[in-house]
């Protein structure tokens, strides 16, 4: 008996697992789309925090840089949103941009970002009247964006006091024109008549995967995209619209 | 040739053959042992009943039948030379035993079969195992030795470190693709109520078995009664159940089912009240079973089986109605012939199909989708006896599975549809296995399974090798090395804590067919009638296995749905069946390891539990305690340690730009640690179940109480992290981990059977 409780507790002994110590050091966390037609830009800093932390606003020395072909501006702090940078530069199509942001004691970020094209919505033209039983939404697509994000807002409704809905449709093909069906984008007829306004957003790869990135995997994932040495996006869109009537059968 | 040798062989002794069956019912009894008084010829019985005593001298004799739990037969026959007895016997039950438990195991079992990694349950067995609201034969079978659940109310089987898409499944010999799929997978297919015995072989199977890389659960339907009509009505908490047995000329019949019926109920509510209210949720299932003896060497059975679950949602107001189905269904054709004394056959066709629906229907439109994996199997085995010291076992198995599925949506403008080309592939399996008795304390089983499958047009062949050595004359050495094959895979993840049932689908041309390889080598010793221990080793390797990704495409696309894998599992396992004075049950402890390599990553699956622990006990109360005199208790109780998690070492904000509201806003994303870096804390629970038998009116029956988590202890399956306490609205910053149990309480269930 005295050798059987042996092995077993040989056994038990064996199988024990040491107990597991993952380190984690914080990493900058950095929001940042830049948009065509926009009055500023945005760059969102914060970090990531261990479980056991409270999520405060409490980088010090913080600098944040963006630049492109002529310029190179150092954002300023916005007093009332902590974590928010503000900057008033136009930012222009086809062009490249960077991204330098620093604190203490952190990795610097650096990140890089290349304007889609611009593009032009064919139909509707401003004002048109659009059915919902069976229209179509034709663009000339944008230069150098990975897909589109595109908003309906019907703003006066005759059966809803308002209804919002979108689609998001990924760049695959060659052709120069896009076409959407507009009932099957936008399920309009949940949505009933009215005037409203589609705004298209032509996003460049970095935001497009940003968007797309869902916690799949096992392991969890890292939002990385644009940038190097830390967390978020630095990504760029181009943003038109164009007012509508949509009349419901 | 192999007729005129045998009958050659046959002419200078005489031949004994025959079947064992029960005497109150019919039912045929495997393993039982069968001998002529004073000599040393004797024999068992194989898995259908029957028996051959060969080689026989001429002369006087006593045979003798005996069977665990029946009166010993004792008869006096002559052999003549040449002659061929057909003595069919049928064993008297003893009067109910105090233990109350009829247990499968079996001395002739033991000394006679190479069977590593075996386990049989008999019904009784299932039915007295405490139960979450239904008997269920999955739940008894977690209870096993190397079988692990990941969670309170799982109804998968992770045995040996294999996922549940690595055991084969069989019901009567017809494979069941998704055994656990009644209401979202917490309860099994299999109805308690009409499954005679269950075995399980957990890893080193023979070469009768194949088609998947870890282990086989074998499950066997009652026969039907053939002496006389009998039924059992039952109801409890989730289902209702009956059964009917009996006989008709030359043969015998069974039908046993049950369905939910609270939807019933609410409907019935609803009427009455007059107020709308539906529960839009049943399942059903059934098992029918004709047999049909022409002559004492033929029988004919017919089998059929299905089962869905439904729910059906209807909308009167804007008229639109939602349905979503799915189930199993088979039916089977068996002929079972004694081809000569010495050559016992069978051949087996049957039809099976595992089934989902979807449908969505309005006045402006209507939708549907569905899938099918429909199973056309052909399947002939034999059992040769060439002389005492061997059992040449062999057969050939065709097998057209059909994996198909479509979609159609219908609008007031438009119609669509698409219906792929189903994917075929076919397979073609032999085995030939031979139980050969080298001396009375050393047994060697060898064998090949050979497999063609059409996909690639792969061949293979499997070698397996069992080994059985008395070494004392109470303890045996179990051996067990084979080759395993696979070739259908799953394309849902095998680590979820829950799914309703698995996209199956065959292996295609692009990838190796996964292969294991098994050792096994343990300690087997028999204690007594029905009781024994075992302790068994195992190693098991992997090559070529077909992992899920993370997000896998279901339709169409396996192969980018699948990642390639390799990995290993190993072990130990203790399993203890004893009855002591008036209390009997089971202990069985496991010690695991199990780890997967993909992508150069090797990391432990979800469902790689270290230690395992169960105990069942069983007992009768005794007569001066009033009430519950003489009724039956049974406990069950576990300790196992946790599952790997991959918990989060960190959070941060991810945010959104708001392009309607020119606005940003986030919501928290983590950053994982490694996926097996941290294991939950370990969990236990125990379980009650009471059962007492009654009779009404004349009438018998019983009334039983169950009681899941006695002492309601939470066993944690995730930790939730709270970021605010929703009924103060208190926030939360860091945010605290919550555990997640899913039976947080005691559950009591009740129900009351009825025999006639």
């Amino acid at each position: 008996m005295k050798k059987i409780i042996s092995i077993a507790l040989l056994v038990l002994l064996w199988s024990c697992e040491k107990p597991p110590s993952e380190e984690y050091k914080p990493e900058l966390n950095i929001f940042c789309l830049l948009r065509t037609n926009a009055k500023e830009q945005r760059v969102e800093v914060s970090r990531s925090y261990k479980m056991d932390e409270p999520s405060d606003y409490d980088l010090e020395d913080v600098i944040v840089i963006l630049s492109g072909d002529n310029f190179t501006d150092t954002l300023i702090p916005e007093t009332d949103t902590p974590g928010l940078y503000k900057d008033s530069v136009e930012i222009k199509p086809l062009h490249t941009y960077h991204l330098l942001v620093s604190a203490k004691d952190m990795d610097t970020v650096r990140g890089r970002t290349s304007v889609p094209g611009d593009f032009e919505i064919i139909y509707p033209e401003e004002g048109d009247t659009l059915s919902s039983a069976g229209d179509s939404l034709v663009l000339k697509k944008s230069k150098g964006a990975r897909g589109y994000y595109i908003i309906l807002s019907i703003v006066v409704d005759t059966t809803y006091s308002g209804s919002y809905s979108w689609t998001e449709s990924q760049d695959t093909t060659q052709d120069s024109l896009v076409s959407y069906h507009i009932p099957t984008c936008f399920h309009i007829w949940e949505s009933g008549s009215g005037s409203g306004i589609i705004k298209i957003i032509a996003m460049d790869t970095n935001y497009w995967s940003y968007r797309h990135k869902w916690d799949w995997e096992e392991e969890g994932i890292r939002l990385q995209e644009g940038i190097e040495g830390g967390l978020g996006v630095f990504g760029s869109a181009v943003v038109d619209s164009v007012r509508i009537f949509i009349k419901r059968e | 040739l192999l007729f005129l040798i045998l009958f050659v062989n046959s002419l200078s002794t005489g031949i004994v053959k025959g079947f064992v069956s029960d005497g109150s019912n019919g039912e045929k009894l495997p393993f039982a042992n069968v001998y002529l008084k004073g000599t040393e010829i004797g024999t068992s019985t194989n898995n259908k009943g029957y028996y051959i005593l060969q080689n026989v001298p001429e002369g006087r004799y006593r045979i003798v039948a005996s069977y665990i739990g029946y009166e010993e037969f004792e008869r006096e026959i002559e052999i003549k030379r040449g002659s061929v007895i057909t003595l069919n016997i049928e064993l008297k039950p003893k009067p109910i035993t105090v233990k109350g438990i009829k247990v499968t195991a079996q001395r002739t079992r033991f000394e006679r079969s190479v069977e590593p990694s075996r386990v049989s349950f008999s019904q009784m067995e299932i039915k007295s195992v405490p139960r979450f609201f239904e008997a269920d034969l999955i739940k008894v079978i977690q209870l096993m030795p190397g079988v692990v659940a990941m969670h309170d109310l799982s109804n998968k089987l992770y045995i040996r470190g294999g996922s549940p898409d690595e055991n084969l499944v069989l019901l009567d010999g017809i494979t069941i693709y998704n055994p656990s799929t009644h209401l979202f997978g917490l309860f099994s297919t299999f109805n308690p109520d009409a499954v005679a015995s269950a075995e399980l072989f957990s890893g080193g199977f023979p070469a009768k078995y194949g088609d998947r890389l870890s282990a086989v659960l074998d499950v066997t339907t009652k026969e039907g009664n053939s002496k006389r009509f009998t039924g059992e009505a039952s109801t409890g908490l989730v289902t209702s159940k009956l059964l009917l047995e009996g006989p008709i000329p030359k043969g015998s019949f069974l039908f046993s089912g049950r369905r939910t019926y609270f939807d019933l109920i609410v409907w019935g509510f609803s009427k009455i009240l007059g107020i709308d209210i539906s529960l839009p949720y049943y399942f059903y299932d059934g098992v029918a079973k004709v047999n049909y003896n022409p002559s004492m060497d033929n029988r004919f059975t017919w089998a059929g089986m299905g089962g869905s679950d439904v729910i059906s949602i209807s909308e009167e107001e804007t008229n639109e109605k939602i349905s979503l189905r799915w189930g199993n269904q088979g039916t089977s054709l068996r002929w079972r012939r004694v081809l000569h004394p010495k050559l016992y056959g069978e051949i087996l066709g049957a039809l099976s199909n595992f089934f989902t629906r979807f449908s969505y229907k309005s006045e402006e439109e209507s939708a549907s989708i569905g899938q099918d994996i429909i199973d056309y199997t052909l399947k002939p085995d034999f059992n040769y006896f060439p002389s005492k010291y061997h059992t040449v076992d062999f057969g050939f198995e065709t097998k057209r599975i059909e994996f198909s599925e479509f979609w159609r949506y219908s609008g007031e403008d438009t119609t669509m549809e698409e219906n792929p080309p189903p994917l075929i592939p076919y397979t073609f399996t032999g085995y030939l296995q031979d139980k050969w008795e080298i001396n009375p304390i050393l047994y060697i089983q060898p064998g090949l399974r050979f497999i063609y499958y059409s996909i690639g047009n792969r061949f293979r062949i499997d070698p397996r090798l069992g080994l059985k050595y008395h070494f004392r004359a109470n303890t045996a050495l179990n051996f067990g090395v084979g080759k395993y094959s696979q070739y259908l895979v799953t394309l849902n993840s095998q680590e979820s804590y829950f799914s309703i049932f698995d996209f199956w689908t065959p292996v295609d041309q692009s990838h190796n067919l996964p292969t294991a390889y098994h050792i096994v080598l343990g300690i087997e010793q028999w204690i007594g009638e029905g009781e024994r221990l075992t302790i068994e080793g195992y190693y098991k390797k992997y090559y070529d296995l077909l992992i899920p990704k993370d997000n896998p495409l279901f339709f169409s696309f396996p192969s980018e749905s699948l990642k390639v894998g390799d990995g290993y599992s190993a072990g130990l396992d203790i399993f203890l069946r004893k009855s002591y004075k008036d209390l009997y049950g089971w202990i069985s402890y496991s010690l695991g390891f199990t780890k997967r390599r993909v992508n150069g990553k090797t990391y432990s699956p979800r469902y790689d539990r270290r230690h395992n622990f169960n105990i069942v006990i069983g007992s009768v109360i005794p007569e001066r305690i009033p009430l519950l005199r003489k009724a039956k208790i049974d406990l069950r109780w576990y300790f196992a340690t946790g599952l790997p998690y991959a918990g989060f070492l960190a959070r941060y904000r991810r945010y959104y730009y708001d392009f309607k509201e020119d606005k940003t806003w986030y919501w928290w994303e983590y950053i994982r640690g490694s996926r097996d870096a941290y294991r939950y804390p370990p969990s236990h629970r125990l379980d009650l179940h009471l059962e007492k038998n009654i009779e009404i009116f004349g009438i018998n029956g019983s009334w039983y109480i169950d009681v899941i988590n006695v002492y309601a202890h939470k066993n944690v399956i995730l930790y939730d992290w709270v970021y605010e306490d929703f009924q103060t609205g208190e926030e939360f910053d860091p945010p605290k981990r919550k555990e997640v149990s899913f039976l947080p309480y005691a559950i009591p269930s009740f129900g009351i059977n009825i025999r006639f």
